[in-house]
């Protein structure tokens, strides 16, 4: 993998094989965060899709000045899915565990990923939305503390702060089995 | 305090979610705060480990790079059309001049030493620029199809050299060999009195460039996978031409049945 300037200017022209870098890298990380952010994994998979074009559209408007690539990606990410979840209110209160878990696994296996995923969606779920953003960003899209504060437009104070009150409202619900 | 235990908090996560150690030794580094730390880096790693299990399907995530890819051919070919074009008889003319210039200045032996350069090699522009003056003293519409086909071979086979001695392909000689092909194709289908022995090279030239990019787009790297995909489609468009040129010629030179009277 290039550094990070390197591959900035390869998306800026529009160079086919760091466009490819940065997909193998990012789009599972960025299907994660939409997958436990709208909780549908057709959805989820479309709308990654549409973050990786959203973002060659407006490559052209991107300007290195040492914000990461994952940072803009994320934001473009974290801009796509308040969008849709605008336009579809109706369609958010989906059954998560049944449609995020991949099915390629044998029974047993399937059930205890059921189990871990389910709760652990509805632990996040009751989060306030300022620590939804940063726990979803953090742990399903693996970005550091940095790079979260980048595409959330706050300080990395504010994100450790939020960071650590998330944690302590979800260790009370997981260990609670998942209820309030 | 707070802010130092969010810190520590933090930089350990990292530790853990990055660098791969595990939450005791995270622990053992902050004693003091370790009773604290351990059940919020426990359900952060429960978190994170329920996280990564949520996947995409690798058939979907195989056709959103395709569709991406596709995407980057499309604005990329738009650019180009963008761009103001230089073509026209000014062009060819200037490109002729200075080709007798180049050859009248560098000598016979460069001219013949430039043959089997490659795109990329000092020579190469000796050898286009020769091409160029070749064309240009080269009359009759059959015979001009015939030189393009010559020159098209000659790109094809340059193309396989550079794959071949793992070089880069520029854009630009996939471009300039199916342009070679079109006109070829475009001068033998305005020629009505078109000899058999050019119609049957034009169907070779087409099978092999079909051929030849055929069998490297698994070969080459990604980058140049779409520039070869995008060849081939040409290379097909042309081959389809040049089949129905070749049925329009057996149809003229089919007799024809003059109607019979009892």
């Amino acid at each position: 993998m290039r550094d990070e300037e390197s591959t900035a200017r390869g998306l800026q022209n529009q160079d086919p094989e760091a466009w490819a870098e940065v997909y193998e890298e990012y789009f599972p990380r960025v299907y994660r965060y939409i997958a436990l952010r709208v909780g549908d994994k057709t959805e989820a998979e479309d709308l990654a899709g549409q973050v990786f074009l959203k973002a060659l559209e407006s490559i052209s408007s991107f300007k290195w000045r040492g914000v990461p690539v994952s940072a803009w990606l994320f934001r473009i990410a974290h801009n796509h899915v308040i969008d849709y979840r605008r336009t579809n209110k109706a369609k958010l209160h989906l059954p998560l565990d049944e449609s995020l878990v991949s099915t390629d696994l044998d029974p047993v296996s399937e059930a205890e990923r059921n189990l871990d995923i389910s709760q652990v969606v509805q632990a996040v779920e009751q989060l306030t939305q300022a620590q939804r953003d940063v726990i979803e960003l953090r742990f399903a899209g693996g970005l550091s503390t940095a790079e979260v504060a980048k595409v959330l437009g706050k300080s990395q104070g504010a994100v450790k702060v939020l960071q650590h009150s998330a944690l302590i409202a979800l260790r009370r619900r997981l260990s609670s089995g998942g209820n309030p | 305090m707070k802010n130092k235990f969010d810190d520590i908090l933090d930089i350990c996560l990292d530790r853990i979610m990055v660098k791969g150690d595990t939450i005791e030794q995270c622990l053992a580094t902050y004693p003091e705060q370790a009773a604290e730390l351990e059940p919020l880096l426990r359900a952060a790693l429960s978190t994170a480990k329920a996280s990564s299990r949520i996947e995409p399907r690798p058939e979907f995530q195989r056709l959103a790079k395709y569709r991406l890819l596709s995407a980057i051919e499309e604005k990329s070919k738009k650019k180009a059309t963008h761009r103001i074009p230089f073509w026209g008889w000014q062009r060819r003319w200037a490109l002729a001049l200075v080709a007798v210039l180049v050859i009248i200045l560098a000598g016979v032996g460069t001219v013949t030493a430039s043959a089997s350069s490659l795109p990329g090699d000092t020579l190469y522009p000796v050898k286009t620029a020769t091409e160029n003056v070749q064309g240009f003293f080269t009359f009759g519409s059959e015979a001009k199809a015939n030189f393009y086909m010559k020159l098209a071979q000659r790109r094809l086979d340059e193309l396989k050299s550079l794959v071949a001695r793992n070089r880069d392909i520029p854009q630009s000689l996939l471009g300039v060999m199916s342009s070679e092909t079109d006109g070829a194709i475009e001068l033998l289908s305005r020629n009505r009195h078109v000899g058999n022995e050019s119609i049957t090279r034009l169907m070779g030239l087409t099978a092999s460039q079909k051929a030849v990019l055929a069998g490297l787009i698994e070969k080459v790297p990604l980058k140049a996978k779409l520039k070869i995909q995008e060849a081939l489609k040409r290379s097909e468009y042309a081959r389809g031409q040049a089949l129905s040129l070749k049925n329009r010629i057996h149809q003229m030179e089919k007799p024809q049945v003059s109607p019979s009277f009892p």
